[in-house]
């Protein structure tokens, strides 16, 4: 008892030394603590991404795959050759009947595809198609859609032979058919008889005028192909947040909503939508973030992209609105616009209004809409191509991280439209391709001739691919889509065919070494031929990302308490010097070298605790106020490494146990030394002059 | 010409909450060239008077003059100045700087000095240690001295200034009664040949005795002077 | 002064315990610091090499053609009077040449990969190839028709080898798709992450397959002398392009095939002219080199502050033990300002030395490390390094900056101390004598 007294009192005293290995240690304890709550949280959040959405806690997938499974491709940035695997049911079976702690398994196959949804010709011939096919004849309307055709043939006009003619070399006889085709379109002969034979009128138009138009918005969809009801199923977070999922036995796809809002919607209102994210949900200002204000620039010199998609009917009752809005008397569409994009803290919110009410229902809001079918294109490794049309059943997202990159990068579609997509060169698919060319009603190409490569060196595989191209956005095919595209498969057909990889999810993910072990020995008994990895080696780079972080984190902790310990090991040696006199004085009267070493030990005892609960106690604070708030991403890197737009953080006392026991330790060690020399300090010094 | 004056100066010192006085009402004159011992038992005051007058301390009250400057009146740099140019000190721990040798300790005042060329400073270190006798001497550090032999660096350093005041608190208390004796005869022979004022403390009796004024002083009051 | 230094000096070897522990603990640190900037130098130094000779110039004349308002082509027309110009504004250039960009998919028999690629007139440039360093064939044999140059990365992926066909395959426009059939006619090594994306074909070939007029092209790139004049050189580019009468792009550091969408995005058409430096073309790895140099910075705040403390200490116990030499010295007659900074003079030259001799020690780890040719098994690292073998590179005035940034850090620490050492009252320190 006596000894902690004395500690204690000697630590008071000895004020300097104390303070000095004080700081040290609440510093160390301080930025250990928070160090590992940051580092944990992004890992935990990462992980949870992950296993909670797309990797699931295992990946299986077949044992020939010549590469290395990555889901999120590899270092090329493609995905990787997996091979494939025969039959989804006989390995499900097997599996779920011989390995316990299987909670479910999903079958995915990754691939992503490029998608053009049409230009801005492409949509209104396809609106004014569907006007003359509506029981009620709605002249209005396609007066309106006529003139806007009208226009942009005339812009195409120009903008072909003054621009494009500039970089593309287009020889004499192209040129005259452009020509030519052109001329067609805009004569009084082509619009007199419109209505009557609209059928070829547009089919015309579409063909021969709508591909002048060179527009680069291409949507490039990466999906995965699974059974969409146990995707769903599987997935707790899994929720529809637009339509609905894909109905069972039908093709179909169903996009992440974060997709439909970034990639698919319109830009200008996408930026809308953000910003006003930002304004009400984080608090923030215009005024006072550079991102925000450089969203609203972004929209001024895109505002072409609104007023391009309006008819110029549309146009002038929008100008009156505007004109009215925003107390102003110009006229011209493209200059109101742009003031109206330029909006501020005070009018955003009247503004942001103002475009869903009387802009955003005549625009091109979505690219590809909820409900609508759209072609998509993928390009196998052999360099086939394979195309479907596809009907997009709505939007999903997984309910905490709706704001990760991570877990959102997965468009679903039905596993066999997927496998159609693949483009295995099966003998029952290459009948399939002959049997849909000649469906198709192939007429001109001349296009598709203007740009391809006139020289012999092309390869055959290549001319078909151009042709396949020309026609896949006509509506002709769409037509098609009820009678061959969208026949209703049994559940059987889809668990009964090839996938690529396939996510488990467990009842107990402790257990995921054991369940490895017991699903590598399974497939060794029933020659199922696959192997299984577990989540963060499926995510490839991200998994040793979180890897690497985790190692920087712990590596820093070590040489901060390793630098620590010369520190505090000289504030010891110093202490010591300083109490010669009173050590020897001790020993003089009479307490052995224990005693010396007990009461030393009781203050570095003391002390380390007293100090790193201080320090811990500093970065609880820190973690709950700045932490519980949420530390903001500042840019789309620091997004997905917070899983979201903010990074909460969490207390945890293990830790703090952790970071606790290691400053005891540190202090030990450091005064390891010190206190052995002390206890050699012979009685003799009490008389006499210090050292 | 009155080199030090005292008027009326008291000094007290806090021990916590204890007041302690240590002098009582003191008043004292010295005139340039003296050669004055402070004489009493230990805890008298004498420390505290030479350290008045070193302008080491300040008075709680009264006036301490030091060539017939008011040292109250004076700035902290100036009177650390004072110290440089015009007071030696002798302690009695000799309080040497461990880490320098015989040359560079008796060297260091003119190095705090602006005024004096790197040649002089040769000449007058020189001088000095040769003065006290320790030429041989010159590049021992102090742990290779004798006692007798570092107070005598002591009083080359106090000297090398040429200060007009020489203090010394104690001189000999650590020395053996020869070499003592042998600093004492040291410190009268400068005083006759360059006429420096000396004060001195100390509590030998036979040291008292080659004096040729002492004022001896008692509980913070001087009582006689001789 | 000298003496100060003197009396420093000696007193810190007269304390030798101490002296070793701190200066170890400072010594340590600088290799670590040292080390660690060393690295972050290596990253950015294979950075820019490879960003100079895969994509980019030091200075690069790009920009995007827009045949509609939703089109984007990352295409320059009126090449030969930009290249006059360039030759113009930047008369020290090393060399300029021309590129064009592409994008698109190399397909063989085994596999295919899609990445951008570049047409290249290999004679033009002989030395901006000579930093590439062929595994097998011939870079000189692209100057004949339908050749195709790639790095081992891409080798081992589509399994080809030296005259071995593969077909390029690339979107133009409306996404039709122009095919060609090439031979391999070399194979250079990797130059770490950025050639994993990078190939290069003849430029005649690749502007077949896009149907390129033949004043037109990807990007003019200005090679300089000293790359560190770039800003100053892009800043002259930008004015005199502009007074030729082009219309400039707004500034953006991005590289080229970020920009695909907001160009589309945007109403113009015709052509814009996009002036960028090698940096822009590789700024989506930059972030690397900032968390780096952030991370580092905390880690070396953190351990400075803490050594600050121990030397903080180990001045408070020598100045207390020599109280009464400070009495000494203040009744001799020493300026409390003097005193001061006798006792900053000590930590001084601790920290100043062992900071030397950690940054010497730095140096020789890093030299050897560098001559180790560490290769780097794990792909993460791979990709954070942007290497294959661990590169470490120093550059002086980062390492006068180490030394001034630990040293004075270091040495703050003692002003406090040393302050309150120079407000004693010299009786009190005369009095713990006895």
């Amino acid at each position: 008892m006596i000894i902690i007294k004395m500690a204690l009192r000697n630590l008071f005293s000895h004020k300097m030394k104390t303070l000095i290995v004080g700081t040290v240690l609440i510093l160390g304890s301080f930025f250990a603590v928070v160090g590992v709550t940051f580092v944990f949280a992004i890992s935990e959040g990462m992980k949870n991404s992950l296993t909670h959405s797309i990797t699931g806690d295992l990946q299986i997938y077949s044992k020939l795959a010549k590469d290395k499974f990555s889901i999120f491709g590899d270092e090329n940035g493609s995905y990787p050759d997996i091979d494939y695997v025969e039959n989804f049911a006989t390995i499900k079976n097997i599996l779920e009947k011989e390995v316990s702690n299987i909670e479910a398994i999903v079958p995915m196959g990754g691939n992503f595809a490029m998608v053009n949804p049409g230009n801005i010709l492409d949509k209104k011939l396809e609106e004014l198609r569907q006007c003359f096919k509506e029981k009620i004849f709605d002249a209005a309307k396609i007066l309106e859609l006529k003139e806007h055709v009208h226009a942009i043939i005339l812009d195409i006009e120009a903008q072909f032979f003054n621009n494009t003619a500039s970089i593309v070399s287009v020889s004499a006889e192209d040129s005259a058919k452009v020509r030519a085709d052109l001329d067609t379109a805009r004569a009084e002969s082509f619009w007199k008889d419109f209505d009557a034979k609209f059928e070829r009128k547009i089919e015309f138009l579409s063909n021969k005028i709508a591909p002048l138009i060179f527009d680069d918005n291409v949507l490039y969809v990466s999906y995965m192909g699974t059974i969409p009801e146990t995707f769903a199923r599987s997935f707790s977070q899994f929720e529809i947040v637009k339509g609905t999922n894909i109905p069972p036995g039908h093709r179909g796809m169903v996009l992440t909503d974060r997709f439909y809002e970034e990639e698919v919607k319109h830009r200008v209102a996408r930026r809308l939508d953000k910003i006003k994210r930002s304004l009400l949900e984080d608090h923030e200002t215009i005024k006072g973030s550079k991102t925000l204000q450089d969203k609203i620039t972004s929209n001024i010199s895109q505002s072409a992209e609104v007023y391009n998609q309006l008819t110029p009917k549309r146009a002038e009752e929008i100008v009156v609105k505007l004109q009215a809005f925003l107390s102003s008397k110009e006229s011209d569409i493209k200059k109101l616009l742009e003031d109206f994009l330029k909006v501020d803290d005070a009018n955003f919110i009247s503004r942001y209004d103002f475009f869903y009410s009387e802009i955003a229902p005549y625009i091109v809001l979505y690219k590809v809409k909820v409900g609508e079918v759209f072609p998509i294109t993928t390009f196998s490794k052999y360099g086939t191509s394979h195309s479907l049309n596809i009907k997009v059943y709505g939007t999903y997202r997984f309910k905490s991280f709706e704001r990760s990159p991570i877990a959102t990068g997965f468009n679903l579609i039905d596993l066999m439209s997927f496998r159609d997509l693949f483009g295995l060169l099966t003998p029952e698919r290459k009948k399939e391709n002959s049997e849909m060319e000649a469906e198709m009603a192939l007429e001109d190409v001349s296009i598709s001739d203007m740009f391809k490569k006139s020289d012999s060196k092309k390869e055959s595989e290549g001319a078909s691919l151009s042709k396949l191209k020309s026609t896949v956005f006509t509506s002709g095919f769409k037509e098609d889509f009820a009678s061959q595209g969208d026949k209703v498969f049994s559940n059987a057909d889809l668990e009964n065919g090839i996938f690529l990889n396939a996510a488990i999810l467990l009842k107990n993910p402790a257990k995921m070494a054991a369940t490895m072990r017991a699903i590598d020995s399974v497939s060794e008994k029933e020659k199922l031929n696959i192997q299984v990895i577990d989540w963060k080696n499926a995510a490839g780079i991200i998994g040793q990302l979180i890897l690497f972080i985790r190692v920087l984190l712990f590596s820093f902790i070590g040489i901060v308490f390793g630098v620590s310990i010369f520190i505090i090991m000289n504030a010891f040696i110093m202490a010591m010097l300083e109490r010669y006199k009173e050590i020897g004085t001790m020993r003089a009267i009479g307490a052995q070298k224990q005693f010396v070493l007990s009461m030393l030990f009781f203050e570095v005892l003391i002390q380390s605790v007293f100090f790193a609960c201080l320090g811990i106690l500093l970065s609880w604070l820190v973690i709950v106020i700045v932490g519980g708030r949420g530390i903001p991403a500042w840019n789309d890197i620091a997004t997905f490494f917070f899983s979201g737009s903010r990074l909460y953080l969490f207390f945890d006392w293990w830790y703090a146990a952790g970071v606790l026991l290691l400053a005891v330790i540190v202090s030990a060690i450091a005064g390891l030394y010190p206190a052995y020399q002390a206890t050699k300090i012979p009685p003799v010094s009490a008389l006499g002059k210090t050292h | 010409m009155k080199s030090i004056a005292l008027k009326d100066v008291v000094k007290n010192y806090y021990l916590g909450e204890v007041v302690v006085p240590a002098l009582k009402s003191v008043n004292l004159n010295i005139s340039s060239g003296e050669f004055t011992v402070i004489a009493g038992p230990s805890g008298s005051g004498k420390t505290t008077l030479l350290n008045l007058v070193g302008c080491v301390d300040t008075a709680t009250a009264g006036i301490v003059s030091v060539g017939d400057e008011d040292t109250a009146k004076l700035s902290e740099r100036k009177l650390t100045d004072l110290r440089l140019h015009t007071i030696g000190f002798i302690f009695q721990n000799f309080n040497l700087i461990s880490v320098l040798n015989v040359y560079d300790n008796v060297e260091f005042p003119l190095l705090l000095r602006t005024d004096i060329s790197k040649k002089e400073r040769r000449e007058r270190t020189l001088k000095f240690i040769s003065q006290v006798g320790l030429e041989g001497h010159m590049h021992h550090r102090p742990n290779e001295l004798s006692g007798g032999q570092r107070q005598r660096v002591a009083i080359a350093r106090a000297l090398v200034s040429s200060p007009k005041i020489v203090l010394a608190d104690e001189p000999t208390a650590n020395l053996d009664s020869v070499t003592g004796q042998k600093i004492i005869d040291l410190m009268k022979e400068i005083n006759e040949k360059e006429k420096t004022t000396f004060l001195f403390s100390t509590h030998d009796e036979k040291i008292i005795s080659h004096a040729r004024r002492v004022i001896r002083i008692l509980d913070g009051q001087i009582v006689t002077e001789q | 002064m000298g003496i100060f230094f003197t009396i420093g000096f000696r007193s810190l070897i007269k304390h030798k315990t101490h002296s070793l522990i701190l200066g170890s603990a400072i010594i340590s640190v600088t290799i670590l610091l040292i080390i660690i900037t060393n690295v972050t130098s290596g990253i950015q130094d294979t950075m820019m090499k490879g960003s100079t000779t895969l994509f980019s110039g030091h200075v690069n004349i790009t920009g995007f053609f827009k045949t509609s308002t939703s089109s984007a082509a990352p295409v320059i027309t009126d090449l030969a009077r930009l290249r006059k110009l360039a030759r113009e504004i930047v008369p020290e250039a090393t060399f300029i040449v021309d590129r064009v960009n592409g994008f698109g998919k190399i397909i063989s028999d085994q596999s295919s990969m899609q990445i951008p690629m570049m047409g290249i007139d290999v004679e033009e440039e002989a030395p901006i190839l000579k930093d590439l360093s062929v595994a097998a064939g011939n870079i000189s044999d692209l100057s004949k028709k339908n050749g195709l140059i790639i790095f081992e990365a891409q080798a081992k992926k589509l399994k080809v080898a030296v005259g071995d066909r593969v077909t390029v395959s690339m979107p133009t426009y409306r996404n039709m798709y122009n095919t060609m059939d090439v031979n391999v006619v070399a194979i250079v090594r990797d130059m770490g992450y950025l050639s994993n994306f990078s190939a290069f074909l003849n430029k005649d070939d690749i502007r077949e397959l896009y149907q390129m007029k033949e004043d037109s092209s990807g990007r003019v790139m200005i090679f300089l002398p000293n790359y560190k004049t770039v800003a100053a050189v892009e800043s002259r580019v930008r004015s005199g392009i502009e007074k030729a009468g082009f219309r400039l792009m707004d500034k953006d550091p991005q590289p080229f095939f970020m920009k695909f969408d907001k160009v589309a995005a945007e109403g113009w058409t015709g052509q814009k002219i996009d002036i960028t430096n090698w940096e822009d073309e590789v700024s989506i790895m930059k972030w690397i080199i900032t968390l780096f140099n952030v991370l580092t910075g905390m880690l070396t705040m953190i351990l400075l502050t803490i050594v600050s403390l121990g030397l903080m200490n180990m001045l408070w116990i020598t100045i207390k033990e020599r109280t009464g030499e400070i009495g000494t010295m203040r009744a001799i007659g020493m300026q409390r300002r003097s005193l001061v900074i006798l006792f900053i003079i000590e930590p001084f030259i601790l920290s100043s030395l062992s900071t030397i001799i950690g940054i010497v020690i730095g140096l020789l780890i890093s030299a050897g490390l560098n001559a180790m040719h560490i290769i780097i098994a794990d792909s993460a690292l791979r990709t954070f390094l942007m290497s294959d073998t661990l590169l470490l590179s120093t550059s002086f005035s980062q390492i006068i900056i180490t030394f001034i940034a630990i040293t004075t850090f270091t040495t703050v620490g003692a002003i406090i101390p040393a302050w309150r050492a120079g407000k004693l009252s010299p009786v009190i320190a005369m009095s713990t004598i006895d």
